[in-house]
């Protein structure tokens, strides 16, 4: 009898950390967007929320003028990476000629006003308005442990499209010079790297990513208008915990963070969780400020 | 024929000049350095070449093109490669990624397998650590790497500022002996407060103090100026 009831706890909590990993790669892919952005605009994007709400709030509106569902998901998320050019090109414009403490402060605000823009502009057009993608597979079982599909699926969305970021920023030419625009620009301009088109594709790539984020979110749950800051929270809990400028720490903190969430929900419940995850965040500055993956690009 | 011309260079920081009405040629297939004390402006000079510096006045001119207003990467984009005397190294990626990136531009990534294998063969150490991350190598692997990574955009005109920097005697003199077989390939100009080292491998040499070129010539010119003597050779009278 006790065999057997240790052997269902085992076994729930082997379902919690799985979920909770599935989760984390939906945080890895709404951090990695955020970080890249900081990485090399030096803009902490707290839009960033927004460009997954906006995502959702696309593809609805796609669909309910008749599109199919997979190409209007498509051209929602390529419209959420043109989102970022835009704000690139447009707003941020002024703030990069500022420099140091007052380019991040100005961003800061600048990307701030503009995500309560955003959320005023959704709210007020869209309200009760959700984005969730429906999987026909209520549950599946794998070695006698059952999990949502809909989970499963969006751990998948997330995962592959982190492997294939990860692909565009190792193997790539393009890629490589991004990476190497993060770690020092003025090496970068002496290979010849135009440093601010990599920064403009870097704004594509974080909404592309966002958008991205925003599908794994409504594969996995809903997207709707006034959550964006809550979403930008998690972003930048993941980002500071594994390294602001890391896109690889993005990833594994991303991944870490969903565990521990999932095992504090588990044993203490969800106001508890968000506790722990700040207080993770406040260790982490205390002690690493730098992030703990910090480093690896 | 002239690769590189500077005329009455004007050139600073935030509005200020460093320089002041610069004038120096580079020939093609030659060695030309520019020495001079700490401060007295020959890094400014190199980063007004690669437009890191703003001109205030006076031009720049490469194989015949006014280049004074081009972005450094449209600079290297034409054939100019600079190593920086802090290098600028990529610390988190392999030697080998910071190669292939010295081949970002059009022109250098068409050649680039047989570049790298050129600068493989230039410097085998390099070969022997392309997996290694360029932060964890030694100060003297770094600089060849740097140089390695200037070579990989097969430039027409070397700019290296300051190589003996921080590097023990030995390993700057055989990075200079390598690049003393270079000029047959490419012309080199480079900024150095090692006046021996200078003297040893350059065809010209330009002597720079306060922001102006005081003095000109051929090492042995130099070596017979009485200037030049007592103020960076050690000997008086």
């Amino acid at each position: 009898m006790i065999h057997e009831t240790l052997q269902a706890i085992a076994g729930g909590m082997v379902e919690v950390v799985i979920d909770g990993i599935l989760f984390g790669l939906q945080l890895s892919l709404l951090a990695v967007g955020l970080v890249l952005i900081f990485g090399l605009g030096g803009i902490l994007n707290l839009a960033h929320g927004e460009f997954v709400i906006i995502t959702g709030i696309i593809s609805v509106v796609l669909i309910s003028s008749g599109w199919n569902p997979f190409i209007a998901i498509s051209a929602a998320i390529f419209l959420s990476g043109l989102l970022g050019l835009a704000l690139d090109r447009t707003v941020l414009r002024p703030v990069y000629k500022l420099k140091g403490e007052m380019e991040v402060l100005v961003g800061l605000f600048v990307t701030l006003g503009l995500a309560f823009i955003l959320e005023g502009i959704t709210s007020y057009l869209f309200p009760g308005f959700y984005f969730s993608v429906r999987i026909p597979v209520e549950t599946i079982n794998i070695m006698g442990l059952s999990f949502r599909a809909s989970a499963l699926v969006s751990g998948l969305i997330s995962f592959v499209s982190l492997y294939l970021l990860l692909i565009f920023l190792g193997r790539t030419m393009t890629g490589k010079a991004i990476r190497a625009a993060l770690q020092n620009q003025t090496g970068s301009r002496v290979c010849g790297i135009d440093v601010e088109r990599m920064r403009t594709l870097v704004f594509f790539l974080g909404g592309l990513m966002a958008g991205l984020a925003s599908l794994a979110k409504g594969v996995a749950s809903s997207v709707e208008p006034g959550s964006g800051l809550e979403l930008t929270s998690y972003a930048l809990i993941v980002g500071v915990v594994g390294g602001v400028r890391s896109v690889y720490g993005a990833m594994v903190a991303g991944v870490l963070l969903g565990v521990v969430n999932a095992i504090a929900s588990y044993l203490l419940g969800t106001y508890l969780t968000l506790i722990i995850l700040l207080g993770i965040v406040v260790v982490v500055i205390l002690y690493k400020p730098s992030g703990l993956f910090a480093g690896g690009v | 024929m002239d690769l590189l011309a500077v005329e009455g260079l004007r050139a600073g920081y935030k509005g200020l000049n460093v320089l002041w009405d610069v004038d120096l040629n580079v020939e093609k297939n030659t060695i030309v350095s520019v020495i001079g004390s700490n401060g007295s402006g020959k890094t400014t000079l190199l980063n007004a070449i690669m437009g890191f510096v703003e001109v205030n006045k006076g031009e720049i001119i490469f194989n015949g093109n006014k280049i004074t207003h081009l972005k450094p990467q449209e600079r290297v984009g034409l054939g100019i490669a600079y190593v920086p005397s802090e290098r600028e190294l990529f610390p988190e990626m392999t030697v080998e990624d910071n190669l292939m990136l010295g081949a970002y531009t059009p022109r250098a990534r068409k050649h680039l397998r047989e570049s790298l294998s050129q600068v493989y063969e230039f410097f085998p150490i390099l070969s022997e650590r392309r997996n290694q991350l360029a932060g964890t190598m030694s100060g003297g692997e770094q600089q060849m790497l740097a140089i390695g990574r200037a070579l990989m955009s097969r430039p027409e005109l070397l700019i290296l500022d300051e190589l003996s920097t921080g590097l023990a005697p030995a390993i700057t003199l055989r990075i200079y002996r390598k690049l003393e077989g270079l000029s047959e390939r490419m012309t080199v100009l480079l900024a150095e407060q090692n006046i021996h080292q200078a003297f040893m491998v350059s065809d010209y040499i330009y002597v720079m103090e306060n922001g102006k070129i005081i003095a000109s010539g051929s090492p042995d010119e130099l070596s017979e100026s009485s200037l030049i003597k007592s103020a960076y050779l050690g000997v008086k009278g």
